[in-house]
């Protein structure tokens, strides 16, 4: 008690953050309830406590989805892929970054690396459907204008996934270098310029001292990023898709949009909602455990 | 579970707005999610909605606040607000999917709302009761044929042909149409509602017959109501679409996403099949940049057929939430928006005030009004209720407009050259239907996924057998026995 009199300045800088998690992320957690209930939801709060129980039943109208297995592999293929290609971008396009001695020519590629963030996936949809049209689209005429072959890439499964990945690298790879341009600028020089004595180049500098230096920034920004396997990208997905790519598109999000938001079936998507949260428990528990083993900075 | 605490956190964002709303001394809310403002994102100066406002309340002698819609889906807003305490007490919706929330209109319409009842056609009041006699909303739409096909004059002159009247002439149409210019492509929209039903709507009943607002037909054979995909000829619709497709007649993007205005403003569009807005909005704002370009309606017989299906009016509609304090006032405001004597209230919700805003050119039902440009005046129509097809009684002085409002007021309704389905003037229950076959949705995507790989080839029609089972196997049965059960009690 004396502790936290001693420190309560601190513990009054915390104050708001620790109220907004209390009434927005922990209070929330009561309407899980609805995913075991029939609940319509025009029945107010009232409606929330007379609903009959129903059991594991919306859990089970999903899992006996035709397209379960479908909407699942997707989701994984979809965020997988984007991990393995969106995680390093950011990473590589920091440490080339940090390898730019011009302070101008630095501050201006971080800039327009930086603005597709703030560009929604509303517009960005928008341009990329501009860009991939087959008539009048700057990239596919370009391609048709060199191999002959006027190909709907939007609509071709074959694409549609590559077109995902590529246009979420390009969004975020600017954004997500911040932290660990910001982890590298706590490097000490002093190691920087030992290994130059030593004779070591700008690779071996990088392999060596940078990247280890940031090894638990790269730890913990990869858990965050398993957290949220199941998190495929709902807006950018939904924007983008139609029924000739349902196959590879298809994730549990735009499952749950189809089948629970729209015909207003919210049981049945808290109950979607509730299955993710516990596969991404379970995901970013094990990968903690394991970064923990192997030596490194988990979560907790 | 992100996007529970995110409906749950909206739904309180919303709660607090509304809340405020109701504060201020309005008699009632309307959540404008007509389509009027759908893009008009950038909204109304606040000071000349503040004074429209006030000029709404003078002429209505009732105050209404709107709220906008600012989600991209507005249904999934009309949604969260509902689910609020402070819901919205006017809306537009497919009654039979809220019903549930809703207020039965038997007794308001009576009081106050003889206007409306002349101005709307007596046959779309039938889409609007329930089993037990209720009028449950006031019907946003009537029976309509809005696939037709359109063709281009310009193209027809230079291949000195005349107005195609079947499919093979439509065939014949393209063939000569890419021996002008091989760009020259077929548009439709295969993405909107389930995905698949508007190409078969534009095209389908010329090769089985037609079919219903929920894609089916009766089979004579046994009297039950099955889908579309069940019916004689739909195999050669299929062979039809992917014909066209290997011809290199369709446009490509047909079967994926892509933006109308840009379409067609490419000057490429030989042929139109998908939704007639397209034709009558979009292309008048964009054919200065293709000189001699004119698009013409058609009427085109297939071998069972016209080729086109007729819309009915269907459940969508104006509805008030049972909850509304101020029910009165409500209908009060629309016997306003849509009398039967004036057009004042209506062309005042959609332009603004009279003198300021737009002016008369002659009154009367119909009335022509000179408009000005919405930039000009700041007010989108926050206030203005669309209502088909009474918004054809205001015709605008201004020809990007004059095509839309002229085929809404004459060529819309005309329903002689599209096949009529068997449930025109029945009204579905949708939502019961839904919760009768838990697998509607999957199989929506199973048909919609499928007949898109039948059109472009990438499932040979051989295979349709196969799909067919792969439909049993989703639960088409229960499809069959909830649309059947529910013919059966409405015919009754």
């Amino acid at each position: 008690m004396k502790k936290i009199w001693k420190f309560r300045f601190y513990y009054y800088l915390a104050l708001p953050g620790l109220i907004y998690f209390f009434i927005f992320h922990y209070i929330p957690m009561g309407g899980a309830l609805i995913a075991f209930k029939d609940i319509s939801p025009f029945d107010g709060l009232e409606g929330f406590f007379d609903a009959p129980w129903v059991g594991l039943k919306h859990f089970e109208r999903f899992t006996s989805s035709v397209y379960f297995y479908d909407v699942i592999e997707n989701t994984i293929i979809i965020s997988g892929l984007k991990i393995l290609f969106g995680f390093p971008a950011p990473i590589i396009f920091a440490l080339l970054l940090n390898e730019v001695l011009r302070m101008s020519l630095k501050r201006v590629m971080q800039t327009i690396s930086y603005l597709p963030h703030f560009i929604s996936w509303v517009v960005t949809a928008g341009m990329i459907t501009a860009l991939l049209a087959t008539s009048g689209g700057l990239i596919t005429e370009t391609i048709n204008d060199f191999t002959g072959s006027n190909i709907n890439f939007l609509g071709n499964k074959d694409y549609f996934v590559s077109i995902l990945v590529t246009s979420h690298v390009w969004k975020t790879i600017g954004w997500s270098s911040i932290i660990y341009l910001a982890a590298m600028s706590s490097i000490d020089p002093a190691l920087y310029e030992s290994a130059r004595i030593d004779g070591a180049n700008r690779l071996q500098m990088a392999w060596h001292i940078t990247l280890p230096s940031i090894s638990f920034v790269i730890v913990i920004m990869f858990l965050f990023e398993i957290g949220h396997l199941l998190d495929a990208g709902f807006e950018q997905i939904l924007l983008l898709y139609s029924p000739g790519v349902y196959k590879v598109a298809d994730i549990i999000d735009t499952f749950v949009y189809r089948e629970g938001l729209l015909a207003l079936k919210y049981s049945f998507a808290a109950a979607v909602g509730l299955f993710k949260a516990v596969i991404a428990f379970v995901l970013l528990y094990t990968a903690n455990k394991l970064a923990n083993k192997l030596g490194q900075t988990g979560l907790w | 579970m992100k996007k529970l605490l995110s409906t749950i956190f909206l739904s309180l964002v919303v709660s607090l707005f509304t809340t405020s709303l109701k504060a201020d001394g309005h008699d009632f809310t309307i959540f404008n999610n007509s389509g009027l403002l759908q893009f008009d994102g950038g909204g109304s100066d606040p000071e000349v909605l503040s004074r429209v406002e006030e000029h709404v309340v003078k002429l209505s002698g009732v105050r209404p606040k709107v709220i906008v819609p600012s989600m991209q889906d507005s249904t999934e807003q009309l949604n969260l607000l509902l689910a609020s305490d402070t819901p919205p007490d006017l809306f537009q919706a497919n009654w039979d999917k809220y019903s549930s929330t809703l207020m039965p209109l038997n007794d308001l319409l009576a009081k106050h709302g003889e206007g409306i009842m002349n101005s709307v056609p007596a046959s779309s009041w039938q889409y609007m009761t329930d089993p037990d006699g209720n009028i449950m909303g006031i019907p946003r739409t009537a029976a309509t044929s809005p696939f037709i096909t359109w063709v281009r004059q310009d193209i027809l002159d230079q291949a000195g042909l005349s107005m195609p009247k079947t499919i093979d002439d439509l065939s014949a149409y393209m063939a000569a149409a890419q021996k002008i210019n091989p760009d020259y492509k077929a548009g439709t929209i295969s993405w909107w509602w389930n995905g698949w039903e508007q190409p078969a709507y534009a095209f389908g009943a010329g090769f089985t017959g037609g079919m219903s607002e929920n894609g089916a037909f009766i089979d004579a054979t046994d009297g039950r109501v099955k889908p579309f995909p069940l019916m004689d000829g739909v195999t050669d619709y299929l062979h039809f679409m992917n014909d066209w497709h290997n011809k290199g007649y369709w446009y490509p993007d047909n079967w994926s996403k892509f933006a109308e205005p840009e379409v067609l403003r490419t000057c490429n569009i030989a042929m139109w099949s998908g939704w007639y807005s397209r034709m009558t909005i979009i292309v008048p704002k964009v054919e200065s940049n293709c000189p001699g370009m004119k698009y013409v309606r058609t009427s085109i017989i297939g071998p069972k057929g016209y080729i086109a299906t007729t819309r009915p009016g269907g459940t969508n509609s104006y509805v008030i939430n049972k909850k509304a304090k101020n029910p009165e006032a409500i209908m009060k405001y629309l016997n306003w928006m849509w009398n039967d004597k004036s057009i004042e209230g209506y062309a005042t919700g959609v332009n603004g005030i009279e003198g300021e805003h737009w002016s008369y050119e002659t009154k009367g039902i119909p009335g022509v009004v000179n408009t000005k440009d919405k930039a000009e005046t700041k007010y989108v129509g926050d206030f203005g209720l669309p209502l088909f097809p009474y918004e054809g009684n205001m015709q605008p002085n201004d020809s990007l407009w004059a095509k839309h409002f002229n085929y809404l007021g004459a060529e819309l309704t005309y329903l002689d050259d599209s096949t009529l389905p068997f449930d025109l003037y029945m009204a579905w229950d949708k939502g019961r239907i839904a919760d009768e076959v838990p697998s509607l949705g999957d199989i929506h995507r199973m048909i919609a996924e499928n007949f898109t790989a039948f059109y472009t080839g990438e499932r040979s029609i051989d295979e349709y057998d196969a799909f067919l089972s792969e439909l049993d196997d989703a639960g088409m049965q229960d499809w069959i026995n909830a649309m059947t059960r529910q013919m059966q009690e409405s015919w009754n």
